[in-house]
């Protein structure tokens, strides 16, 4: 039997989590030891992997290019292919909310998800039925938000980074028109001041009606005591992950079908 | 040619690596060859790995 105390709590009022330790007897066996049945299996994926990369490697040559010429930029400039969903980006939002803000966003929501998740559904067993929003929301940030601006930085942006289907030669003369226009102006405001307003209003009614409606939304599906457990807070940072994952693609779609360049338009901050 | 030889190496040794760890995975008490065909893959792999050598920065 092993024993877990509490941290923090003295031994004499640590809450002891009892739990058997049941001897592995195979492969088979309902509940197996870590090692060496789920490492060594582990470890002959990783050998495939390399096998494959060593026959890569002796088949292939590198695609590297010339010595970097600084009077020469290469046209399109590229990041690396990890990084092209974050150049991807740079084209719908202002360069301090692609390559900061949204980043960030990122790398604090991808740390507080064990604090806000309280299904206790799903520890070790990632099965869709019981896991529908935590399965969904990663298919959404990952895959949508990450994986597919990859995709389309790498195979569909040419020079000028303009937008080239796979078909298309990458012609560098190419000349797009920049139709692209804010909200406020599209709607017939002029003045920069009230176009400002009208533009943080979009933004905070956006969030508002958002948070409202999750909220609505999670008591019609749970319960009300599911709330009360889940707490407002949890409930809170969620709903404002979310929405903000939602925002990123509207705000992309926009660009794409009606040529919006932001939401809000100030001297300092562009959303 | 050297590269070649270097790689070739690297790949028999992890195939050797590989082979050595599905063995131990599927046979009963195969740890013994198991182990031996680790250690044979690993340092054919690195015998490979200093063939091939890097070229000078």
């Amino acid at each position: 039997m092993a024993t877990v105390s509490a941290p923090g709590s003295t031994p004499s009022s640590a809450k002891r989590i009892e739990v058997s330790i049941k001897k592995a007897v195979g492969p088979g066996d309902d509940k197996v030891h870590t090692w060496p049945h789920l490492v060594r299996a582990e470890f002959i994926c990783a050998v495939l992997v390399t096998v494959g990369l060593i026959v890569w490697a002796l088949l292939v040559d590198a695609p590297l290019e010339e010595p970097a010429n600084p009077s020469r930029t290469p046209n399109p400039s590229k990041a690396p292919w990890y990084f092209l969903g974050l150049q991807e980006m740079l084209v719908f939002f202002d360069p301090w909310h692609a390559g900061v803000v949204l980043p960030s966003l990122i790398i604090v929501g991808l740390m507080v998800i064990p604090y806000l998740d309280i299904n206790p559904k799903g520890n070790g067993y990632y099965c869709f039925r019981d896991r529908k929003w935590e399965i969904l929301t990663f298919f959404l940030g990952f895959h949508i938000l990450w994986i597919s601006l990859i995709v389309i930085g790498t195979l569909l942006r040419g020079p000028g980074w303009n937008w080239f289907w796979p078909w298309q030669a990458w012609d560098p003369h190419k000349v797009e028109a920049l139709t692209s226009v804010n909200l406020p102006y599209l709607v017939g405001i002029r003045d920069y001041f009230w176009a400002a307003v009208f533009g943080l209003g979009i933004v905070v009614a956006f969030f508002a009606v958002g948070i409202a409606a999750m909220y609505a939304w999670v008591v019609w599906l749970k319960g009300p005591e599911f709330m009360e457990r889940w707490g407002l807070v949890r409930f809170g940072i969620t709903a404002f992950l979310f929405l903000n994952m939602i925002a990123v693609v509207a705000k992309m779609l926009m660009r794409h079908m009606f040529n919006i360049k932001y939401i809000m338009e100030t001297p300092w901050i562009n959303i | 040619m050297r590269f070649f030889l270097g790689k070739s190496l690297q790949l028999i040794g992890i195939c050797n690596v590989g082979f050595g760890l599905l063995y131990g995975l599927t046979n009963e008490g195969g740890l013994r060859f198991e182990l031996r065909m680790l250690i044979v893959g690993s340092a054919v792999f690195l015998i490979g790995r200093m063939i091939e050598g890097r070229g000078a920065a």
